[in-house]
């Protein structure tokens, strides 16, 4: 896998004024790295997963996943894209309230065509590495905060995608939780030698991981 | 201040879902209010103009001529007061070579009392007196255009020639332009006698008029009390309501539960919408119960502004109302009666305007309560319709609905028969749909299967977990289905019901006041032309004395608050009854109860009553009956009970004796002439007239297609109405629909995240929506059946003609408005969740 953006620009209009919130920015993610990107609120972390995931289009630049440029990209192909390649885990977990724990982290396989009793195996071999073994037939709605989350990661990881997008995953579990929550993520990713790209305000996060970006004026530091 | 500062923003907030939720509590309102103005306007400008229609204050009537003693008993009872007379008859006018069926009216000198009649090109009003010395006529335009005449032209009206002297130009005693099959003619009673048309047993009205000052409410019980005689009616201007009211009156009734059903619509859908309202409230009510406010001080003001978005409903739906009910007036003035009147009652708009914002703080009282008592905390998670139903309380609201239903349903069809059909009828059905509804979810929970395909994966489990959900969408769509979809059986029904049938034959004449020694001379012309008589019966009059000894009183009218049912009896029991003799039962009727007709004895003379006049006067098998039979009492026993074939035009009586008792009374005959190759019906009416001048004939194709064309117009009225309640029935389906979509927009947003396309998305929308309320209406097609049975059966005694067709149609058109509303707007919010995918996935 490798990911590559050149000379990304992104801006929004605000009224009469136009907000520059990404200017020539330039990104390489190499194969099962973990990159930390960090930076102040409003600086355009989560704009630049949009762009990531294809939910934004550039203004300027590109962009080129294993060599292909993204700008032809049609949007069965940017689907195709998110569902095979792509795990999210965002900070409000975000799991759909009418299916069960194990069927949540089934849910990714299932998209891609794997039957459902091999998808619920497979989510819940993930579910009892996460701890969730008897949590598995619950609904969102019957589970805490940390639990979700781990729900939520499980279901980020189930179909083995070539990259995890996670925007700050702890941000609204207490200390604790965010900790094992935490120290589960990077089990998995580690273990599966996942490709992640992980924005957080943590500054602990961001140790653990292999590089650390900053964010400011539109592009990425190296810190 | 700051309360209605906080209502104002947030009203702001949520445009849409405000707009939404007044205008659909408008629609609803304002349909039955318009129907509720119509009927009011009617009986006001009737009852307004009813001394104009009556041409007095008072009238003494008989379906026979009024005795001399009779005349003078009501001056008596009225000294000094100004008195009229009319008699009026169906007769035959002729011209050089035609015939034409007419209204004959033989007015006196001082005819009419009150109201207008003028002459064309003439302003002042005419009265009896100014017909003058020599015969002559006035006539209505129709007749001269009829038998192509000018003014001075001569006819003969029975045996005496009259100068058709000058047209009619304003009649107020005829209420209904349409619908009159035979034109009116004036001519002065002293030709009476002279004509010949007045004959023994002649069917004919006597009427006799006084204009006086006494106070109309006493006038009527006063004149009862000192005319017994069920055949005499008295009438006072305040009557005419109801009897010209009878056709549309059913018309009404049909309108009155086409706008109860409207109003249910509305309900369905304000009650939705105030389910979304809540859900959407839940989170600022939580910012403010941490502020410190008390839940009590929260559910009051939820109450609050509940009760002030349903004020701006209800008072929309009275504008609407206005200017519809204003808007509609052009359009259907011609099937109203002539100085028609919109007049606003007040009183029933103030109780719609309460009645409607009540039935939503009914619906959402507890809904608000249970948010209210709430946990704050509780209140930032997530809020998902909760399956859990607290039946206590489902049924303590279902029975307060029911209770303000009822009410609404009585105001409009003034009948506890109906409204209890209806209501009953209604109720069951909820309990029936969420019966099904429920079992149909624990089946899919019980048969879900890990193997399905993701599609039915998804649809499974949302229908299953959010049973609640499931639940309202189906029962609401089988509601909705269900009434819009009786409306196609209660309109062809009651169309039906005024509609003559196809595929009977029809005579070509049907003729009355055959004397008993013209007719073989009759039947002997007749076969000399080639003519064939369909059937003939004799006709005898007579009233009914006493009932098991005893006395058949007039029944009376209970005042203001009677009942529609008890107006009719009062009215069929005021009058004399026609009796009939034969020797055998006819083809059109058959024994439902008793001895054959064979076996009738003649004594003492067992007789045959009809089913539904026996039900009406309450009279049973082997009832005892004495008749007075002029003058002469006649006992008899009620020894069969019949049904009769109405559509077959042939003529039948209700009380027929057996051959032998009644030969020798004084009597006529009617007869049906069978339709000729050789001859329209208007050529026999001028054959048998120039013969027969006293005998009336009626040329029944013409007469029902006058009835025919005014039945149109009810009909159209009818079809438009229902047009109306259905196009409310679609909007409150897509407003739920629409809300059901927004309120799952994050579970969708997933599932495009996970990386459907929008497309996919949309198809999974359509389909999961879709499946259930065709599962809805699927039920609501049958229910609506069984209900359009139930309230023929029970509430108005008809049986019901079904219209499987336009149910199928109406089904169709709900349905396909229904997905097609529904795949718009799966569109537009999948649209609009895939735009806002990037700011809401990642930030909030
Ligand atoms: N769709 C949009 N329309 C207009 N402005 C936007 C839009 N999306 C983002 N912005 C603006 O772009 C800027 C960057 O937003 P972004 O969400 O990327 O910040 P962030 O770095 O993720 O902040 P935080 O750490 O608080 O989450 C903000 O000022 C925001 O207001
Ligand atoms: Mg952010």
């Amino acid at each position: 896998m490798t990911l590559s953006m050149q000379g990304l620009a992104k801006s929004f209009k605000q009224g009469d004024t136009q907000l520059k919130i990404l200017e020539d920015l330039e990104l390489n993610l190499q194969d099962g790295e973990i990159v930390a990107v960090i930076g102040e609120s409003g600086s355009g972390k989560s704009t630049l997963l949009s762009l990531l995931a294809g939910f934004e289009t550039p203004d300027k630049g590109s962009m080129s996943w294993n060599g292909d440029v993204t700008r032809e990209w049609d949007e069965k192909r940017w689907s195709e894209f998110r569902k095979r390649s792509l795990g999210f885990v965002f900070q409000n977990y975000h799991l759909i309230p009418y299916l069960t724990a194990v069927e949540n982290v089934g849910l990714p396989l299932r998209l891609t065509g794997v039957a459902g009793e091999e998808a619920n195996a497979a989510g819940e071999k993930l579910l009892r590495q996460l701890g969730l073994a008897q949590r598995a037939d619950h609904l969102p709605n019957q589970m805490s905060g940390g639990e979700s989350q781990r729900v939520a990661i499980a279901r980020a990881l189930v179909h083995k995608p070539s990259l995890v997008l996670a925007d700050e995953p702890t941000g609204s579990l207490d200390a604790r939780t965010g900790q094992t929550v935490l120290d589960l993520l990077f089990t998995l990713l580690t273990e599966l030698k996942q490709t992640a790209l992980i924005v957080t305000h943590s500054a602990e996060v961001a140790a653990r991981c292999h590089r650390v970006l900053t964010l400011r004026q539109g592009k990425l530091w190296p810190s | 201040m700051a309360v209605l500062k906080l209502i104002a923003t947030s009203v702001r907030r949520q445009k849409p879902l405000y707009i939404l939720w007044i205008f659909s509590l408008a629609a609803a309102v304002s349909g039955l209010l318009v129907v509720d103005v119509f009927r009011h306007s009617l009986t006001g400008t009737l009852t307004s103009q009813g001394r104009k229609i009556l041409t007095a204050d008072a009238s003494l009537s008989a379906r026979r001529m009024l005795s001399d003693d009779e005349v003078d008993a009501l001056k008596k009872q009225m000294p000094g007061a100004e008195t009229a007379r009319l008699t009026e008859m169906f007769a035959m006018v002729s011209a050089q070579n035609e015939s034409r069926l007419t209204l004959m009216r033989f007015i006196s000198d001082e005819y009419p009392l009150a109201g207008d009649l003028t002459l064309q090109g003439e302003a002042a009003p005419v009265h009896g007196r100014d017909l003058g010395e020599k015969p002559t006529a006035w006539a209505a335009g129709d007749l001269f255009s009829l038998l192509d005449l000018k003014p001075g032209a001569s006819v003969k009206i029975g045996n005496q020639e009259f100068k058709l002297e000058r047209a009619l130009d304003k009649d107020s005693s005829q209420t209904f332009r349409m619908g009159n099959m035979a034109p009116r003619i004036y001519v002065h009673r002293k030709y009476m006698t002279a004509t010949g048309l007045v004959q023994y047993g002649s069917t004919l009205t006597d009427n006799f008029f006084a204009a006086t000052a006494r106070p109309p409410e006493t006038l009527k019980a006063d004149l009862e009390k000192s005319f017994k005689d069920p055949g005499l009616q008295i009438t006072v201007p305040a009557d005419l309501e109801q009897g010209s009211l009878r056709l549309l009156s059913r018309l009404l009734d049909y309108l009155g539960l086409t706008g109860l059903v409207t109003l249910s619509l509305g309900w369905i859908g304000v009650y939705y919408l105030g389910r979304r309202w809540l859900a959407l409230e839940a989170k600022s009510s939580g910012v403010l119960k941490c502020l410190g406010l008390s839940s009590k001080e929260l559910q009051n003001l939820l109450l609050l502004k509940l009760a002030a978005i349903l004020s701006c409903g209800v008072l929309l739906g009275g504008a609407i109302a206005w200017l519809l009910a204003h808007g509609l007036l052009p359009f259907v003035r011609d099937s109203l009666p002539a100085g028609f009147q919109l007049i606003w009652s007040w009183k029933n708009t103030a109780l719609l305007l309460i009645v409607g914002p009540m039935a939503g703080l009914i619906l959402l009282r507890s809904a608000i309560h249970d948010l209210a008592f709430e946990k704050p905390l509780d209140l930032f998670q997530e809020r998902t319709q909760s399956a859990k139903v607290n039946i206590l309380g489902v049924a303590v609201l279902l029975a307060s609905v029911a209770a303000l239903f009822m009410l609404l349903t009585f105001m409009q069809a003034r009948s506890w028969l109906v409204t209890g059909t209806f209501i009953g009828a209604l109720s069951a059905s909820v309990v029936v749909v969420a019966a099904i509804a429920f079992g149909f979810i624990r089946v899919i929970a019980k048969v879900r299967r890990p193997g399905w395909g993701w599609q039915a994966h998804l649809f499974s489990a949302q229908w299953v977990r959010r049973a609640g959900t499931s639940l309202l969408l189906i029962t609401v769509s089988a509601l909705a289905g269900l009434l819009s979809q009786l409306l196609p059986h209660l309109e062809k029904t009651l169309v039906g019901e005024l509609n003559s049938p196809a595929g009977v034959e029809r005579p070509a004449l049907f003729m009355v006041d055959i004397q008993d020694e013209q007719l073989a001379p009759l039947k002997d012309f007749l076969s000399e032309k080639g003519l064939e008589v369909a059937k003939d019966a004799p006709f005898v009059r007579a009233r009914i004395i006493s009932v098991n000894d005893q006395e058949f009183e007039r029944g009376q009218a209970a005042g203001a608050m009677s009942t529609r049912e008890e107006e009719n009896d009062a009215r069929f029991r005021n009058r004399g009854v026609n009796l009939s003799y034969r020797k055998e039962l006819s083809d059109s009727e058959s024994i439902v109860e008793g001895k054959e007709w064979k076996d009738l004895t003649v004594d003492p003379p067992e007789i045959a009553v009809e089913a539904a006049y026996a039900k009406r006067l309450n009279l049973k098998m082997n009832d005892s009956l004495l008749f007075d039979v002029q003058g002469i009492e006649i006992r008899a026993k009620i020894a069969a009970i019949r049904k009769i074939n109405w559509e077959s035009f042939n003529p039948n009586f209700f009380i027929q004796f057996p051959d032998g008792v009644l030969n020798d009374a004084p009597k006529t005959w009617i007869m049906a002439v069978k339709k000729h190759p050789s001859f329209t019906p208007p050529q026999m009416q001028t054959l048998i007239t120039k013969k027969f001048p006293n005998v009336t004939s009626i040329n029944v194709s013409e007469a029902l297609d006058s009835a025919t064309q005014l039945i149109g117009q009810l009909s159209s009225g009818m079809k438009m109405a229902s047009r109306l309640s259905l196009g409310l029935g679609i909007f409150v389906f897509l407003m739920i629909l629409l809300f059901q979509l927004i309120s799952a927009r994050r579970d969708w947003r997933q599932l495009l995240v996970l990386g459907l396309t929008a497309r996919q998305v949309w198809l999974l929308q359509v389909l999961n929506y879709g499946l259930l309320c065709l599962f809805g209406t699927l039920i609501g097609a049958v229910l609506s059946t069984a209900v359009a049975w139930g309230l023929f059966k029970f509430a108005f005694s008809t049986p019901v003609t079904f219209d499987f067709k336009g149910m199928a149609q109406v089904w169709l058109i709900t349905w396909v408005a229904a997905i097609g509303g529904l795949a718009w707007l799966g569109w537009r919010e999948t649209r609009s969740v895939r735009g806002g995918l990037s700011s809401e996935s990642f930030r909030d």
